[in-house]
């Protein structure tokens, strides 16, 4: 079965935190599905990120049925190792409600801006946000929040909202 | 064409990069106007550096385009930069570094914003040099 190396939250989607140090982390993948709707839309932007990727791995935009299609047509002889990147909890949250195989959620960009409030260095989101999040966390996903694998120790959400208390 | 039109100049760059930057081409060269810069912050998306390279972008004189210099290829200040290509007159440069900004300043009275551009990444790339081999070489042709 393929594998998820990495799922992340991360509103640049391809840059050179996910590029330099993530990708070196998890040890490298075959492919990048960015699932995101508004992105499938823009063949300009698809091509600008496509672009960005780092030599010999594929980008795949998918919207997040076409990415939960994708995961249901994969065969167990299917060896892929997927980075998964995605805008927002909300896609996470659909994703893994239909079986899409993440283990663990990384959230390492969301930005701030009104109604938004600042969970862990620069990652901000709403008090909606913060729902879908937990939710993801009741299924069993561990979400943490980390904006580049070292030196930045990160937090998880299930810490970081009994600090809140 | 008035004798004094020449094309703008934004450096886009990962936090103060593109100020220091520019700072010590000053240095070298002394002040320079229609030059501006822009930092990326943390926690800003994709599209919202993509809408504010591109109000950074009109906020110049666009008369001659606009030559728009950025850090590291791949990076968000690129692919934002990468974003506003459809405008007419903009073209975008990465890898900025000292030789090429100081090349770029000191040609782009005589060069339309294509030609720039071309010459910014030859004047990139031939400034790098391991300066121990330079020295080496100097040494044995002598």
């Amino acid at each position: 079965m393929a594998q998820v190396v990495l799922a992340r939250i991360d509103d640049r989607f391809i840059h050179g935190q996910v590029v330099t140090k993530w990708l070196q982390y998890v040890g490298g993948c075959d492919e990048i599905f960015i699932s995101d709707h508004a992105m499938r839309q823009d063949a300009f932007l698809q091509t600008v990120m496509e672009m960005a990727a780092p030599p010999g791995i594929k980008l795949r935009v998918y919207s997040l049925e076409e990415t939960i299609q994708a995961f249901q047509e994969m065969g167990p002889e299917d060896r892929r190792r997927i980075m998964l990147l995605l805008r927002d909890p909300r896609a996470a949250l659909r994703l893994i409600e239909e079986n899409v195989p993440i283990q663990e959620l990384n959230v390492g960009g969301m930005g701030a801006g009104p109604g938004r409030v600042p969970l862990y260095r620069n990652i901000s989101a709403s008090q909606e946000e913060i729902s879908l999040l937990q939710a993801i966390q009741d299924k069993g996903v561990k979400v943490g929040l980390r904006v580049v694998p070292d030196g930045d120790a990160g937090t998880d959400l299930a810490s970081l909202l009994k600090g809140r208390r | 064409m008035a004798g004094n039109q020449r094309p703008a100049i934004l450096i886009v760059t990962h936090a103060d990069f593109g100020e220091a930057l520019l700072r010590a081409a000053e240095v070298i060269i002394g002040r320079q106007e229609g030059v501006a810069t822009l930092s990326l912050a943390e926690g800003e998306s994709l599209e919202g550096f993509r809408d504010k390279v591109g109000e950074a972008i009109g906020a110049l004189d666009r008369e001659s385009g606009v030559l728009v210099m950025l850090d590291l290829f791949g990076g968000t200040p690129a692919n934002a930069a990468a974003l506003n290509l459809l405008q007419p007159g903009v073209e975008c440069v990465a890898g900025v570094n000292l030789p090429m900004l100081l090349e770029v300043l000191m040609k782009r009275d005589r060069l339309r914003v294509d030609e720039l551009a071309t010459l910014a990444v030859e004047a990139g790339a031939a400034g790098v040099a391991d300066v121990r081999k330079a020295l080496e070489a100097r040494t044995k042709g002598g």
